[in-house]
């Protein structure tokens, strides 16, 4: 019984991993403005940090190019974070304007569900996108990633998503009870916990 | 996942005294005093309903009679004030995920996400109720073949397809995951007449074949009396007359006989039409 409601619940769970990644290939035009957007706000920050030799440290200098490192992977995760929450904090708000809110709470599934389904979509295309950015950052600014520790950066990445699950998670949860304000707020306990 | 109604003994629907009231001042309202009030409106006035499994059930009430409203409620998207409502003996409040594994609805406006096709929008359908695996295509083809939508639509945009072809595909959605209890709102609202009566047809040939219960709000009179075995004739929140098509028509249309419509009228002292007209005003 545990078993079929778990399968239940993990197939619609890859429904909306599914669905996410069937909108970001149909919005694709929209998706690569952002990417730019995101790119040249993670660029303009390491040109910034080039420029710190103006301040009187010199080009090439380590301390200069640590600077840099800084900046670009905080720029580099700044950008991730906000896009994974973005993601989350309006995939209650998305549904409303595509008007098929209601369609997806009447399914039998856990608001769980939804919430992770859609963090989990959002972390893989935040990931993705982030790679991508940082691709273009290697090339740029020609660093060395011969002892970058790739595990902990993803687990950092993953810290952080807590919070930012967090944070937009109530943000999702203010979206419905606007949507539902209308209902008792008893039972609007109730179904957001089923 | 979806039972089949000859598994259950209990009745499709049974609504006992519900009332539902909108535009009420909640804690958030009055927490924001310079918000204009809102009038109260009584949506749904103690409604009490018993629909049998197996039939087609259609409700007919003109625009803000609370048609939506109830279907709402059973759809498990709204709670009502007061009252009880069950679907296939599970409250709508209480058990709303055991209600949700056995109905499914169509709404007048077909929500879909519009950049995505049909296929990907009916696969999200198939996943979040159990389904989606292999021959979900070859099914969601069948059914479009059978609602006569065109098979090189399936992989377009909804947003290129027109109004008609957009509700069948939500009815087709609908029948994929095979319901028990099809909640339908207006279904053919919109449609050009041939494709009205190619879902009537599909409404008619899955109730046949499946033995699904099917409530269904119309306007359009004539359908109803097509389609239903039973009428429920609702206005302003509260229902004025159930039964047969033939014995509302009997009882309320007139000592010299006539049509439903002419019961409609009768019931609640105008024609469907004239709401129609005074909404548009």
């Amino acid at each position: 019984m545990i078993g079929n409601s778990l399968r239940w619940e993990l197939n619609a769970f890859t429904g909306f991993i599914e669905r996410q990644k069937n909108l970001y290939r149909r919005y694709w035009a929209w998706e690569a403005v952002w990417l730019l957007y995101n790119l040249v706000s993670v660029l303009s920050i390491g040109y910034l940090a080039s420029g710190l030799s103006t301040l009187g440290l010199e080009p090439g200098h380590s301390n200069l190019q640590q600077a840099q490192l800084y900046l670009l992977v905080g720029a580099l995760l700044w950008t991730y974070l906000s896009m994974v929450f973005f993601e989350i904090a309006f995939a209650i708000t998305w549904e409303r304007w595509e008007g098929t809110i209601e369609y997806t709470f009447m399914a039998p599934i856990r608001r769980l569900t939804h919430l992770l389904g859609m963090c989990a979509a959002s972390l893989i295309y935040g990931i993705a996108r982030a790679a991508l950015i940082g691709l273009a950052l290697v090339f740029l600014f020609n660093l060395d990633l011969s002892h970058a520790n790739y595990w902990a950066a993803l687990a950092i990445s993953r810290l952080r998503l807590c919070r930012c699950w967090a944070l937009a998670s109530s943000r999702r949860s203010f979206h419905c009870f606007r949507r539902r304000r209308a209902s008792r707020w008893p039972s609007r306990c109730r179904a957001s916990c089923c | 996942m979806a039972i089949r109604v000859s598994d259950l003994n209990a009745a499709a629907v049974e609504i006992e005294s519900i009332s539902k009231r909108f535009g009420q001042v909640g804690r958030m309202r009055q927490l924001m005093p310079w918000r204009k009030p809102k009038t109260p409106k009584l949506a749904l006035d103690r409604v009490s309903l018993h629909v049998d499994t197996g039939r087609i059930t259609g409700i007919l009430g003109a625009n803000g009679s609370g048609k939506s409203t109830l279907i709402r409620i059973l759809a498990t998207l709204l709670t009502p004030d007061a009252g009880r409502a069950c679907v296939f003996g599970y409250d709508v409040v209480t058990q709303a995920a055991d209600v949700r594994r056995h109905i499914n609805r169509v709404s007048v406006e077909a929500s879909f996400f519009k950049e995505m096709s049909p296929w990907e929008n009916m696969l999200y359908a198939a996943r979040l109720y159990g389904g989606g695996g292999d021959g979900t295509r070859s099914r969601v083809e069948a059914m479009l073949e059978r609602l006569g939508l065109p098979l090189d639509t399936l992989d377009k945009p909804m947003k290129q397809l027109s109004r008609g072809q957009q509700q069948k595909v939500a009815i087709a959605r609908s029948f994929l995951t095979s319901p028990s209890l099809l909640l339908m709102d207006e279904p053919t609202t919109g449609l050009d007449p041939r494709s009205k009566r190619e879902v009537q047809d599909l409404v008619t040939s899955i109730r046949r074949d499946r033995a699904a219960t099917v409530l269904l709000c119309t306007h359009d009179l004539q359908e109803a009396e097509v389609l239903c075995d039973r009428v429920v004739v609702i206005d302003h929140g509260r229902v004025l007359a159930e039964g047969t098509p033939a014995d509302l028509i009997r009882i309320h249309a007139g000592p010299d006989g006539g049509s439903l419509e002419d019961a409609f009228m009768r019931l609640t002292g105008k024609r469907l039409e004239e709401d129609e007209e005074e909404k548009e005003e």
